[in-house]
């Protein structure tokens, strides 16, 4: 039935390749082998194991260069074959561990855009072959690596820098107070209503209320002027003379106390740039700037150099998006509400979540969990607020699209940034004529997400789905 | 070119669903025995045989409807410029995937896939993790689309 499977050609790895694996896994059995030395049997089954795994996964391993591409071929139960044509390889790197030295041999990984993984890796081959491969996949890529990876390559002509942002220490103070550290804070907080509430309502009926409840708001005080202050020394330390400089081809970002650090951004790898404003910074017309980049991978480190502006005014922030874009009227976009079906869609999840609240309340309260009812007032005044902040627009090539109650983020994508589209209903959109489209780009692992146009009308979303990625 | 013929929207090769099926059941089957134990020994109040009969229907039912449903939803096109997809019951996600954004193609053939003459095609753009997967079609139109995907035109992007 299955005899139609692609038929396996070209080239496999040097038979090192089973020793190359084989080390591996051999490595930590040898270590055992030697301390602890009683369960030869063992480690010599495991050993055959391995050198069998290794045998088969040489036999079913092939590569080839097809054309303008390298296939390569490999899987014994779950079969695999991947093709990466030459044009789209950024490197072609040659490593010789220890194990490869070995066997001499050679292991050559072939990088492309995107994905943190190596995407095709040749374990093991003749130095001389690993080199000739190497030449040809280069030779055949048309255009140099892109200046992406030689920013500021000819030191002969220093490039201006223009400071784009600037922080004193004010503003730090204020992002330290009202930033995403905050959430730290409220967590200790937190911590400390769990710890100290159980005991709070064994004590509460007993004891002589006025003292202790004294003590109680005196602690809570406490605990949170000490969350606010460790969030502001944290925000100190990080973003500590934080300035942000352009030389129209790279962004350059210096801060920090303690540790300096200075990262350097290409422009072309910016993806997109997002405007985040939280519940805390809103009403002050307060905002932060990050920035989405490719090819980078994610953590703490990630995290904290995502920030072009980690505090600014609205139009500030605004501002630092055109000039980073090199586009003007950014900031003049008026953003088009979703359609009010989007908030009744909000508005019946409020009530359904407070209905469950209240019956889950009586269920295990008696008629007391009724209370829950009065939280009807905040959630239905959440939902409209979480319907208040989807927005999208467009202006020329530029794409904005705006979300988040909590964290309201507007996201500006140029057309050309996007990589695909995916326009995604649940059964309760398709009801109400709705729909939501993920602009997807290529962006480091730790992002929140792709930006997304969520509850669009369902025609404007088709239509946008249809139009944007066709080119211009 | 042949975009009018290729612009059609395509179901997945009809034996696909043999495959869910076949995957289906065997995840519903340690359901099924653990109802069954459950029922054999423990008390469950609740008539012998009732509860593992109930559990057995519901899996059955949708063990058999999900691909079925699965199936008539999908449908996936090859466009003149890009990748057409359109997949998923309860929530359903169309997917334009740009010719000219596609970095690297796979196609994979898990064991069940040998069995049934299904082969599943991975597209990869520079967005994170996988841009596009293509499950159930047959081994040759795999094969023939990637090859097709392969010719595409130089990326404009350069990241």
């Amino acid at each position: 039935m299955a005899s139609d499977a692609p038929q396996r050609t070209g080239e496999r790895l040097h038979p090192a390749a089973i020793g190359v694996w084989a080390f591996n896994t051999l490595g930590p059995l040898l270590v055992i082998l030697i301390a602890g030395g009683r369960d030869s049997p063992v480690v010599a089954a495991a050993a055959g194991v391995s050198l069998l795994v290794g045998v088969v996964r040489w036999l079913r391993f092939r590569w080839r260069v097809d054309g303008q591409a390298l296939l390569i071929d490999q899987g014994l139960l779950q079969r695999q074959r991947r093709v990466i044509p030459f044009d789209r390889i950024q490197a072609v790197e040659s490593v010789r561990k220890l194990r490869h030295r070995l066997f001499g041999v050679v292991e050559l990984r072939i990088e492309t855009v995107g994905g943190a993984s190596t995407e095709g890796k040749l374990e093991a081959l003749r130095p001389r072959d690993a080199e000739q491969l190497r030449r040809l996949l280069l030779r055949e890529t048309p255009t140099t690596p892109p200046a992406s990876q030689q920013v500021g390559e000819p030191a002969a002509v220093q490039p201006e820098q223009v400071v784009l942002a600037r922080l004193g220490l004010d503003r730090l103070v204020i992002a330290g107070l009202t930033g995403g550290r905050v959430g730290v804070a409220a967590a200790i907080f937190g911590v400390g209503q769990d710890f100290f509430g159980d005991r709070l309502n064994d004590l509460l009926p007993r004891i002589d209320l006025s003292g202790d409840l004294r003590s109680i708001l005196v602690l809570a005080a406490l605990v949170l002027t000490g969350a606010f202050l460790l969030s502001i020394a944290a925000t100190l330390l990080t973003y500590w003379n934080f300035t942000l400089t352009s030389d129209g081809v790279a962004l350059r970002v210096r801060r920090g106390l303690l540790e300096q650090r200075a990262d350097t951004i290409p422009l072309r790898r910016v993806q997109a740039l997002h405007v985040e404003e939280n519940l805390l910074r809103r009403p002050f017309g307060l905002a932060a700037v990050t920035v989405e980049v490719a090819g980078r991978s994610g953590g703490e480190e990630a995290q904290q150099s995502r920030y072009l502006l980690p505090l600014g005014t609205r139009a500030q922030a605004l501002r630092l998006v055109e000039q980073v874009w090199g586009r003007d009227g950014l900031a003049d976009i008026r953003l088009a509400p979703m359609p009010t079906r989007a908030r009744d869609r909000r508005m019946l999840r409020a009530v359904g979540a407070v209905a469950a609240v209240t019956a889950t309340g009586v269920v295990a309260q008696g008629w007391a969990g009724l209370l829950a009812l009065a939280l009807s007032a905040p959630a239905m005044v959440l939902a409209l607020a979480a319907y208040r902040c989807l927005g999208h627009g467009r202006s020329g090539e530029m794409l904005v699209a705006r979300s988040g109650v909590v964290v309201r983020r507007t996201s500006f994508v140029p057309r050309d940034r996007l990589q695909s589209l995916a326009l995604r209903q649940s059964v309760f959109q398709r009801r109400r004529g709705l729909a939501s489209l993920a602009l997807q780009i290529a962006r480091g692992r730790a992002a929140r997400g792709d930006p997304r146009m969520i509850d669009l009308d369902e025609r404007q979303a088709s239509g946008l789905l249809e139009t944007l990625t066709t080119a211009r | 070119m042949e975009d009018s013929a290729a612009e059609r929207l395509l179901p997945l090769d009809p034996r696909v669903r043999w495959l869910w099926w076949t995957t289906a059941v065997l995840g519903a089957l340690p359901v099924v025995v653990v109802a069954l134990l459950v029922d054999a020994f423990t008390g469950v109040p609740l008539p012998a045989g009732l509860l593992p009969g109930l559990v057995t229907v519901a899996a059955v039912a949708i063990a058999w409807g999900l691909p079925v449903l699965r199936f008539n939803r999908w449908r996936y096109a090859l466009r003149a410029d890009d990748l057409w997809l359109r997949r998923g019951v309860l929530w359903t996600t169309t997917s334009v995937i740009p010719y000219a954004r596609l970095q690297f193609v796979d196609t994979k053939q898990g064991p069940l896939d040998r069995l049934f003459g299904l082969a599943q095609l991975v597209v990869y753009t520079a967005a994170v993790g996988t841009s596009g997967h293509l499950p159930g079609l047959s081994a040759h139109d795999a094969e023939r689309l990637r090859e097709r995907l392969a010719d595409v035109e130089d990326d404009d992007l350069g990241i």
